[in-house]
């Protein structure tokens, strides 16, 4: 019997599900796990961070229940999971492909997507337009008009 | 250190203008995601609602993530000397 929950923040996902896939994957940092933890019973789950973030490699105390794998086996896990999912019938796995491929394409060291967008200093700009040039740091923020 | 500065938000870019004359002007480009678009691509569309989480990526000359921390803080001073650390590199 499946019970589940599918928490689909941006890139965190929650499946609580029968005993051999108690599964917790998230791409995020630890301290967006232990956000989640204060909502969900972690003792039956695994923990399987899928990135190499660095908040994540600062050693961060994971909960009783929970283990602490490789990026690589984060993948895995999320793998798995989607095709455990996939065979139950339980159609939730874009989730999970985009949890994979966000943990892809956003891991430091991979190569950042590249986009245009309109820009305050006219015509477009992004990633391309400093490629080979200089460092880029790219800051996203919520809304104009807020602090920080 | 030799690296540039871009800002990424759901807002317009008049949004951005007003924005940046409120603050008296800002040194680097604003870009403006109305769609969303890349603010998805980068996985830092906020849970709810349209706009962006805090986040912030550094990238290298060769457009490879050499940082990225998409729960970015202002009031956390390690975040933002994380950055710094990998700009002096």
């Amino acid at each position: 019997m499946w019970q589940r929950y599918l928490v689909n923040l941006p890139s965190l996902i929650i499946i609580k599900g029968s005993a051999a896939f108690n599964l917790f994957v998230s791409p995020l940092s630890g301290s967006c796990a232990k956000m989640m933890s204060t909502m969900l019973d972690w003792h039956r789950f695994i923990v399987a961070t899928a990135t190499g973030f660095p908040s994540l490699r600062q050693e961060q105390p994971v909960g009783e229940g929970q283990r602490r794998v490789q990026p690589a086996a984060g993948m895995f896990c999320t793998q798995v999971a989607a095709a455990s999912m996939k065979l139950r019938g339980i159609n939730c796995h874009s989730g999970l492909e985009r949890s994979t491929k966000m943990a892809n394409s956003l891991a430091e060291g991979s190569k950042a997507p590249d986009f245009a967008l309109p820009s305050t200093t006219g015509g477009t700009q992004g990633p391309s337009n400093y490629a080979g040039q200089s460092k880029l740091v790219i800051a996203f923020y919520p809304k104009d008009n807020t602090s920080g | 250190m030799g690296a540039e500065i871009i800002a990424i938000s759901a807002d317009s870019l008049e949004s951005h203008r007003q924005f940046a004359e409120v603050l008296g002007g800002v040194p680097f480009p604003m870009l403006s995601d109305t769609t969303g678009e890349v603010i998805r691509l980068y996985g830092v569309a906020k849970d709810q609602g349209p706009g962006a989480k805090r986040s912030v990526f550094v990238l290298d000359r060769d457009g490879r993530i050499i940082h990225a921390n998409t729960e970015y803080s202002v009031s956390t001073p390690e975040h933002y000397e994380a950055i710094l650390e990998v700009l002096k590199k």
